[in-house]
């Protein structure tokens, strides 16, 4: 080996300590680079695998082609791999409800498009034959027709044709003039040349993919079928779905599209439909309007702060390693070294470096890669309920190619600019050892009252901050941003975190249930009802409320206050209902009411009417306050105008206590009343929510949701489980502390390997100078004052510095939502005492370290010792 | 033969009213063979001479030749191999690489050039230098006199035209330096090998075949013994 590589490999092992922690620095950095990409990867398998589960696992089909043209697509050479279906017919759906569908679509399919067409099998079996059938819960749930697994159901299938003769297909939709159910009548289509064939339904699917298979405007709702390859070729024309070799190349899939359609049109005159599957060919890359464009712009810059940082700390080890040979590479140069051999070996290091600490990195990324992933899905499975895709490793070579590429570049510029000054070290400035005393008196200057205050010790403290400033501005700076970031990021995920907690706690319910019936109110308000009672009774409800509302009006002159007065004139025109407030008369269920009324302590009688107008109020000059909207005292006698003309109310009392599932942030005032009330009559209200504070919301809501998957009755019911919301957005935002603190861990680790490094390097350089102050009369409680005065200086500096930055920063992130929230910003206090807890530590412990070296050395002969 | 010959040679530092001149218009050469001593008070200038004929440094003006070659007309990288292969210096605090040992130390110029080693160069040389059973040691295990006698072997290693000694024995006991001395000399006459020594020691200077005194930047006495 080289001498100079042998050199260097021995001075690397001799600081074996210095060493170890850049080698760790490098390890950190290359982790995180790696990391990132190895999470970027995952997103977007992820995001490809859902949308193959949701939209099928093909790029393009071409609908409706000649078999004998067939061989155009099969063959072509960017083509994988392909697979085929075949539209079989159109039937009735009798009793079909939505008179938008009133057609099954029956569609046959290969082995490999059952496999790949993204079908989600709900119950049963797929088909394995021509006369099994499954279909779609849509049928349930939205056509309202009652199908159960095990039936065999006959259906006379044929071509949808315009009146005018013109063949209709599943992308026109139909014409419902007429809104019969009834077949036939009417309509201006109609299906002709049917045949008649029996299925037996072997299973039950979710809706197909509306962006590759059954549009939303599809006149039939599609139930599949099992046809094999040769039974295609026997049938109609037929449809083929390809996965190409490239489909990231767009132009090239124009023309490949462009260039079948032609010859199929040339050939027999047939017109051939083709779909992309746009959703998975944009996550592969295929489309302009790459949602995964901003999140590779996200990673790229993140990746360059790494880098950056990065370089910024690597540089300082080497600068280190470099200004300790300073004198060595001197002697080199003065019995004959070249300048490309010194630097030569500089790079040497970093290569060695490189060499250990990537390898290292990469393996501690995929290990952070794999316990984030498994923690994403661990935090995130019982929350997403069905159809959940689990986040998905993908950490390709690619990713590890791209880590392994800039870990490498990061290294080399880290090394470069020692290396080069490395090599201009002259024989001269090492024999006379002037670069590194390159110091005027003025610029250590320090002051009397440092003298007065801390003595000796102190002042040798400062004239040395002052002296390596440049040494230390590298460890103050990564400090700071520690510091920064930390405290910047923290207040941000605690306010993300109090936010949530703003949102879901006093709501007073965690379930609501809202049944969805188009029909007449006074109907609906019925049915609703009647829906209600069940799920109270058949769960054994005793905390829930339900109640009617409706709009009236109130004089605003007479009754409204000042601010209300002033809000209306500076939100509407001067017309004449501008002397109209609005006010919303609410019955509330008679067991709900007589709970609120005992909570308010208002003793309950058939009229009884409760008030709240409270409103938080903001505007751009005024920050919020509370006020309220009207000036109406308890006992007040009011008038609203409704409907039924003009009511007399009298209030019994007025709160800013809403019931549940009202807030006082809205701009309308609420007068609650029982259902019993006949201050207006409950038929021309509307029925909304039965809102439930559940013990166990999840186990209630997975029973509602089973009640609605199994009874078509329930079909309609919309769910909203208020504690798994919040619980999600908490996971969520538990996800991010975990990924960002994660994130500001391994940068400031990376900070602390350079802080440790440049610390006990300067301490130990300046160990005969230190030697000589012992020697001199310096005592070792004195000394080790010295040291600690130092330590306190810097750390205090960079905290100086950090602290503002930080708090800064998260006050411009607050500033950013912070339209949306209803607290003031507060000083993070918690994250600056944290950050300053941490800075004294870290600097403490690397003083201690290195102090425990010098403290063990002989003065004597730290001071005869030229050689260190 | 003539083996250096200087020219005109001045160095000077700083600038304006600070302005030194270190080395004022010096001009002398010297014959193959001969063992020179360059004699002169603290700050006269001599260690200064010494860098600049060693190649480390570079003069304000004048010119140095070594066997013939301008030396700085050369670039920097073609000086460092020009040293390497022509040039041995011996400084007062040896200026070791602590990290290397003994042999590695002595070998560092072949090494650096890509030479192979003579092992028996080698062994001979460790033999003279009293070396030959401290040939794996590390600088810091050595007494003061020994690490000397490894910089000597450093510069004799590639048989150079010439070697230079910055005050050798400075940092030395009496009993070391003789020792010093006395390789120098041996190496002077076995070798027939072109020997420049500074030094502030008149006792060494009268053991040399020339002295040459320096004062303030110039030669002031040039006397054979």
């Amino acid at each position: 080996m080289n001498i100079l590589n042998k050199f260097t490999l021995k001075s690397l092992s001799k600081n074996k300590k210095r060493t170890i922690v850049t080698i760790i620095g490098v390890a950190l950095s290359t982790a995180l680079i790696c990391a990132v990409a190895g999470m970027l990867m995952s997103l977007k398998k992820t995001l490809i695998d859902t949308e193959k589960q949701n939209n099928g696992s093909f790029h393009i089909r071409f609908e409706n082609v000649p078999k004998e043209e067939l061989k155009y697509i099969e063959n072509n050479q960017n083509i994988k791999g392909y697979f085929y279906s075949q539209e079989i017919g159109f039937s009735y759906l009798e009793n079909s409800q939505n008179e938008n569908k009133p057609y099954l679509y029956v569609l046959g399919l290969d082995d490999e498009a059952l496999a790949n067409s993204g079908l989600k099998l709900i119950e049963g079996k797929m088909p394995q034959n021509e006369n099994e059938l499954v279909i779609s819960n849509h049928i349930i749930t939205n056509g309202r027709v009652e199908f159960k697994v095990g039936d065999t159901i006959t259906l006379d299938i044929g071509n949808r044709v315009h009146n005018s003769g013109y063949v209709l297909s599943k992308y026109n939709t139909f014409d419902y003039g007429s809104s019969s159910n009834e077949p036939n009548i009417e309509n201006s289509e109609k299906i002709i040349d049917t045949a008649s064939k029996t299925y037996t339904i072997v299973g039950i699917i979710d809706r197909p993919s509306y962006n590759t298979m059954e549009p939303f405007s599809s006149p039939g709702y599609t139930v599949i079928t099992h046809l094999t390859r040769e039974q295609i070729m026997q049938g109609k024309n037929a449809n083929i779905s390809v996965y190409l070799k490239d489909p990231s190349d767009r132009t090239e899939m124009e023309k490949l599209i462009n260039t079948i359609t032609d010859t199929i049109m040339e050939d027999t005159k047939a017109e051939v439909k083709v779909i992309k599957n746009s959703e998975l060919l944009r996550f592969e890359g295929n489309l302009s309007d790459n949602s995964l464009t901003a999140i590779y712009n996200i990673v790229g810059i993140v990746i360059a702060i790494i880098v950056v940082s990065s370089v910024f700390v690597i540089k300082n080890s080497f600068n280190i390693s470099v200004s300790e040979k300073t004198k060595q590479y001197g002697m080199m140069s003065s019995v004959g070294a070249t300048s490309k051999q010194i630097r030569k070996s500089v790079l040497f290091e970093a290569l060695f470096i490189g060499l250990i600490g990537i390898p290292l990195g990469i393996l501690c990324g995929i290990i952070a890669v794999v316990v984030l992933v498994w923690l994403v899905n661990l935090l995130t499975s019982d929350i997403i309920l069905n159809d959940s895709v689990l986040f998905l490793y993908g950490l390709p070579l690619e990713a590890i190619l791209i880590t392994v590429a800039t870990s490498s570049i990061t290294i080399f510029f880290s090394a470069i600019i020692p290396a080069i000054r490395a090599s201009r070290i002259t024989p001269i400035e090492a024999i006379r050892e002037s670069k590194d005393i390159k110091i005027k008196a003025k610029k250590i200057k320090t002051s009397k009252l440092t003298k007065k205050i801390f003595g000796i010790g102190g002042v040798i403290a400062a004239k040395n901050l002052k002296r390596s400033r440049k040494k230390y501005r590298t460890t103050v700076i990564s400090l700071v941003v520690s510091i920064t970031i930390f405290i910047a990021l923290s207040s941000f995920l605690q306010d993300g975190l109090k936010m949530t907690g703003y949102y879901y706690n006093d709501y007073g319910y965690n379930i609501s249930v809202l049944a969805n019936i188009d029909k007449e109110t006074q109907l609906a308000n019925k049915e609703k009802l009647e829906i209600y009672n069940e799920i109270i009774s058949n769960f054994n409800l005793t905390d829930y409320s339900y109640n009617y509302e409706r709009n009236g009006q109130i004089d605003l002159e007479k009754y409204g206050s000042q601010e209300n007065k002033d809000i209306h004139r500076s939100t509407t025109d001067n017309d004449a209902s501008d002397n109209l407030d609005t006010i919303e008369i609410v019955k509330l269920d008679k067991n709900y009411f007589s709970r609120y009324l005992k909570e308010l302590g208002v003793k309950e009688e058939k009229n009884t009417a409760i008030l709240t107008d409270e409103f938080m109020y903001s505007t751009e000059n005024n920050p919020q306050r509370v006020i309220r909207l009207f000036n109406i005292k308890d006992g007040d006698n009011i008038n609203i105008i409704t409907e039924e003309g003009e009511k007399n109310i009298t209030i019994t009392k007025v709160t800013n206590k809403p019931p549940m599932g009202f807030y006082s942030s809205s701009s309308v005032g609420y007068i609650f009343i029982s259902e019993e009330s006949d201050l207006i009559s409950t038929d021309i209200c509307y029925l909304d929510r039965l809102l439930i504070n559940a013990e166990k919301p999840n186990e209630l809501e997975a029973n509602l949701l089973d009640m609605v998957k199994t009874d078509v009755k329930y079909a309609g019911l919309s769910i909203n489980n208020i504690e798994a919301n919040a619980e999600a957005e908490k996971r969520i935002i538990l996800i991010m502390s975990i990924f960002l603190y994660g994130f500001i861990g391994v940068i400031t680790l990376i900070g602390v390997t350079n802080i440790f490094n440049t610390i006990t390097t300067n301490m130990i350089l300046r160990s005969k100078e230190f030697a000589m102050l012992k020697s001199i009369g310096m005592t070792k409680k004195e000394f080790n004052k010295m040291i600690f005065l130092e330590s306190i200086m810097y750390g205090a500096k960079s905290l100086l510095i950090g602290i503002p930055l930080g708090v800064g920063l998260s006050y411009l992130i607050y500033r950013s939502y912070a339209q949306n929230i209803e607290f003031g910003f507060r000083l993070p206090m918690m994250p600056i005492l944290l950050s300053m807890l941490f800075v004294f530590i870290i600097v403490g412990l690397t003083m201690k370290y290195s102090l425990g070296k010098i403290n063990k050395q002989n003065i004597v002969e730290t001071i005869r010792n030229d050689n260190i | 033969m003539e083996i250096l010959r200087v020219q005109n040679l001045v160095k000077t530092y700083g600038k304006g009213e600070n302005k030194v001149k270190a080395v004022d218009d010096v001009s002398f050469s010297v014959e193959k063979g001969e063992l020179v001593a360059i004699v002169g008070a603290s700050g006269s200038g001599k260690s200064t001479i010494l860098h600049l004929l060693g190649g480390v440094d570079r003069p304000t003006s004048g010119k140095v030749y070594i066997d013939g070659k301008d030396i700085y007309s050369l670039s920097n990288d073609n000086l460092a191999i020009f040293r390497r292969r022509q040039i041995g210096i011996i400084y007062q605090f040896y200026n070791l690489i602590p990290i290397l040992n003994v042999q590695e130390n002595i070998t560092l110029p072949c090494d650096l050039d890509g030479q192979n080693v003579d092992k028996e160069r080698l062994s001979n040389l460790l033999k003279t230098l009293g070396l030959e059973n401290r040939a794996m040691h590390l600088p810091n295990e050595l007494s003061g006199g020994q690490q000397q006698r490894v910089s000597i072997g450093r510069a004799m290693i590639n048989n150079p035209a010439i070697i230079l000694a910055d005050e050798p024995t400075g940092n030395l006991d009496s009993k070391a330096s003789d020792e010093i001395v006395s390789l120098l000399k041996l190496s002077n006459k076995k070798y027939n090998q072109t020997v420049i020594i500074i030094t502030h020691d008149l006792e060494i200077a009268r053991q040399a075949d020339r002295v040459i005194t320096i004062e303030d930047g110039k030669i002031i006495g040039d006397e054979r013994n």
